[in-house]
């Protein structure tokens, strides 16, 4: 046994208490070894000065009174719990997990990103597809203003044909009979 | 309980390094273009067998004498200076002969030049829709979206077309005939086929009543003689009596009026239209038969669009023209042109470049239009 397994077992030792097989390994270490030899030796001189110092009688109430103040004394700081489930969450065990998800985003940081992926901002002159499907609606509307300046276009099928689109979707009970 | 702790712990670990991944894989399997062309709620247009259209009813016709041609000319002019002034009521249906015809019916009011209203009763969609010609202005009021889409119609720029027609007819640019007569509506039709000499094709025949030089009907052909559309009148009326309010824009629901195209007039030339919009306007090789007939830079949501509108004298075409932010991995559809125009209109995106063609074209010359631009 070596010095930090001893000294623990020295205060049991001094009372006696030790089985048979540590009280054996205790004289074992302390015939070799002079530090806890002289450990030792300074508690016993602490336990027969106190030993030695006069009593005082307290009155029996005494302890009643100290549970009771004990009782009324606020609540320690709660422990910071967080911390505490931080530092579980990262035990050596949990250890390759983490190293998966950072080595999972270190291969996205280092991937080759599409250019189209990263959207430029559009620029002043530019109108994105979506749009340009709503200024085709646009476009059907106004060729029907316009077909009205031409004595030999027919309006009513300008303008069916302009909403021909939402027609040709529409349910079947809803088609004109042929 | 600190193994049961930690292996918690490990769990979350992992299942936080598979969220990891599997977000990045979808942002980077999901394009934004893919992302922008599922649009909930919109439906697939269904696929529909053929719809047999129509032939002409002067397919076959004799060959006419130049008698009768000075006849068809002057029947187009009764049309032009007679029939616009003629008031009438009429009950209208429409068809457009597409993969499924779709069809629509009306009630027309015409008080004289630039006053028409068109209140559409069927199908159940344009219920309750309008178009009104008055005071130089058209106004679309859609009922289902509770909006009124404005826009300016000079009457001296219909007059001008007119005057253009009667130009072209004259001077042997635009060949009209009398192929027929027909009852329209119960009233007698004489059958104007209107054709360019040397234009896309495409022409049109007119149903004039000789009496009063209203139109009764109209059809649109293709080359072939295949009608695209026709509108017709069921039962007319000569002596309608109108309200004070039904060529007034206040008859029509009182909601936000939106800008169609701006009130100033059409631009002359497409050098009038370059100074006000930031991008170069290209303009495509046409046959020379075709000539611009207006300009126009129209700015809805902020982007200004320009349109190119053009003629053969018989049929018109616009094309509308902005600029576009595709992503640079869109798909390739979208940069492919259609080979042809499906049911009069084609949109496709070249360079920096959306262009959008409504009118009726042979494939060729629409092939030629698209490759001439960048």
């Amino acid at each position: 046994m070596n010095c930090r397994k001893i000294e623990p077992l020295l205060s049991e030792y001094l009372n006696n208490s030790l089985s048979a097989r540590e009280t054996l390994a205790v004289d074992r270490h302390l015939s070799e070894c002079n530090a806890c030899a002289r450990l030792l030796n300074e508690m016993r001189q602490t336990v027969s000065l106190l030993a030695s110092a006069p009593r005082r009688e307290v009155s029996p109430d005494f302890m009643a009174n100290l549970q009771a103040r004990l009782a009324q004394t606020p609540a320690p700081t709660p422990r910071r719990v967080w911390r505490d489930n931080l530092r579980a969450m990262f035990r050596p065990r949990t250890l390759p997990a983490w190293g998966m998800a950072a080595a999972a985003c270190a291969l996205l940081l280092f991937l080759p990103i599409p250019r189209h992926v990263i959207t430029p901002p559009p620029a002043p002159n530019d109108t994105p597809v979506q749009t340009a499907d709503s200024i085709a609606q646009i476009a059907k509307n106004q060729h029907v203003a316009l077909t009205a300046y031409s004595p030999l276009d027919d309006l009513a099928a300008a303008n069916l044909a302009a909403s021909s689109a939402d027609l040709e979707n529409e349910p079947a009970g809803e088609r004109p009979a042929r | 309980m600190k193994t049961c702790r930690d292996y918690l712990t490990f769990r979350f670990g992992v299942v936080l390094s598979v969220a990891v991944l599997l977000t990045a894989a979808g942002a980077l399997c999901v394009t934004p273009a893919e992302a922008q062309t599922r649009e909930p709620g919109v439906r697939s247009s269904p696929t529909h067998p053929p719809f047999p259209r129509p032939p002409l009813p002067g397919a076959g016709f004799r060959r006419l004498s130049p008698e009768d041609q000075n006849r068809a000319r002057e029947i187009v002019r009764l049309y032009l200076r007679q029939g616009s002034r003629q008031p009438y009521q009429a009950e209208e249906r429409t068809r457009l002969f597409r993969d499924r015809m779709i069809e629509s019916t009306q009630i027309v009011k015409h008080q004289g030049p630039g006053r028409t209203r068109i209140e559409y009763t069927d199908p159940p969609l344009l219920q309750g829709d309008i178009l009104l010609v008055n005071g130089g202005r058209i106004f679309k009021y859609i009922r289902r979206q509770n909006r009124i889409l404005e826009g300016p119609v000079p009457v001296e720029e219909f007059n001008n077309r007119a005057q253009a027609l009667l130009q072209g007819v004259i001077k042997g640019r635009i060949t009209v005939r009398v192929v027929g007569s027909e009852q329209i509506a119960g009233q007698n039709a004489a059958i104007v086929e209107i054709r360019p000499v040397r234009g896309g094709a495409f022409f049109k025949r007119l149903w004039i009543d000789e009496r009063t030089g209203v139109r009764l009907k109209i059809e649109d052909a293709d080359p072939q003689g295949n009608v695209i559309s026709t509108s017709y009148f069921t039962r007319i009326d000569y002596s309608p009596s109108f309200l004070p309010r039904d060529f007034s824009p206040a008859s029509l629901p009182n909601v936000l009026h939106e800008p169609l195209l701006p009130d100033t007039p059409p631009l002359p030339n497409v050098q009038a239209a370059q100074q006000q919009v930031p991008y170069p306007i290209y303009e495509p090789s046409l046959p020379a038969e075709f000539t611009l007939t207006g300009v126009w830079v129209a700015p809805p949501a902020g982007q200004p669009v320009t349109i190119l509108r053009y003629t053969d004298g018989v049929i018109t075409f616009a094309l509308f023209q902005h600029p576009v932010r595709l992503p640079q991995n869109a798909p390739e559809r979208r940069r492919v042109p259609p080979a042809r125009l499906i049911n009069g209109a084609a949109r496709w995106i070249s360079g920096d470049r959306s262009y959008f063609l409504i009118g009726n074209l042979k494939p060729e010359t629409f092939r030629q239009i698209v490759s001439s631009l960048p």
